[in-house]
C-alpha cells in the first residue's frame, strides 16, 4: 500500500507539467476521486446494479438518469462523471425503510462514461454507461 | 415562497415520493453576461425522514442540475406517517418541506 502511493505521487510529479491539458486533468480527476473513495479496495463490475441513461442526451445541462441495486444491504451509491471537472456528482445514502433506487438530474460536460459506484457490506460494484452529449452543459461541474 | 414541494404516489410494492427544489445549483464556473464568475451556490445534503426517522441522506455537488428534481422510493409507508425532507446549500441556506400520507 505504502509503496503503490509513493508511486502514485510519484506518477503524479511526473504528470503534473501535462496537466495543462484539459483531457488529461479531466481523466486524471476522475481517478484521484475514485481512489479516494475506494481507499485501494477491490472494484468488481456488477450486473446486479443497474444504471440507466440515455444513449445521448440533447443538453448537457440537463441528463436524466436513475440508478437501482439488486443487492443486499447497501451502504451508499455515487455518481461520478468522467469528464466533469468535479468528477462525484452526487452520493445517495439510503437507510432502513428506502429503497436503493434514485432517479435524478445531472450535468456532463462532455461526451463520457458515467459511472454507478455501490457500496455493500461485502464491496465495490460499478456499472457504467457511455452517454453521448450533444450540447454540452456550460461551465458544468 | 415554497421553495420543496413534496408528492407521493402510494404504489403495490413501494410508495414514490418525488421532490422538487428551486435552487440554481450554480457550481462557481458559469459567468454572467458581463462576464463576471456566478458564486457557486449548491445544495450540499438534502435529508429524508419519515417520522423523525432519518430513511436517506443525499450529498449533492453543483454537477447537478439546476431546480433539482429527484425520486426515490419508501417501503413500509402507512397512512398518517410524516413524511419530512431538509436541505441545505453551501451559502448556509435550507428549507424543508412536510406532507403526511393520506
Amino acid at each position: 500500500m505504502r509503496r503503490r502511493q509513493f508511486l502514485v505521487l510519484l506518477r503524479n510529479l511526473c504528470l503534473a507539467p501535462l496537466l495543462g491539458s484539459k483531457l488529461t486533468s479531466a481523466n486524471e480527476q476522475f481517478t484521484q476521486s475514485l481512489a479516494e473513495l475506494l481507499q485501494g479496495q477491490a472494484l468488481t463490475e456488477s450486473a446486479e446494479i443497474l444504471l440507466t441513461l440515455p444513449d445521448s442526451a440533447e443538453d448537457g445541462a440537463s441528463v436524466p438518469l436513475q440508478f437501482m441495486a439488486n443487492l443486499p444491504q447497501v451502504r451508499s451509491m455515487r455518481i461520478l462523471v468522467e469528464k466533469n471537472p468535479t468528477p462525484l456528482s452526487l452520493a445517495f445514502f439510503p437507510q432502513a425503510g428506502m429503497r436503493p433506487y434514485f432517479s435524478g438530474r445531472i450535468k456532463m460536460a462532455e461526451s463520457c462514461y458515467v459511472w454507478l459506484i455501490v457500496e455493500t457490506h461485502e464491496g465495490w460494484w460499478s456499472s457504467k454507461r457511455w452517454v453521448n452529449v450533444m450540447k454540452p452543459g456550460c461551465g458544468t461541474g | 415562497m415554497a421553495r420543496t414541494k413534496l408528492r407521493v404516489n402510494q404504489l403495490a410494492d413501494f410508495t414514490e415520493l418525488k421532490i422538487l427544489v428551486n435552487h440554481p445549483m450554480e457550481n462557481g464556473r458559469n459567468r454572467d453576461h458581463n462576464g463576471q464568475l456566478i458564486p457557486a451556490n449548491f445544495i450540499r445534503s438534502l435529508q429524508v425522514f419519515c417520522n423523525q426517522t432519518l430513511v436517506a441522506t443525499v450529498d449533492l455537488t453543483g454537477s447537478v442540475s439546476k431546480n433539482p428534481y429527484f425520486v426515490m422510493q419508501l417501503t413500509k409507508v402507512q397512512p398518517g406517517d410524516q413524511i419530512r425532507v431538509s436541505w441545505e446549500d453551501n451559502l448556509g441556506q435550507s428549507d424543508n418541506a412536510e406532507l403526511t400520507i393520506t
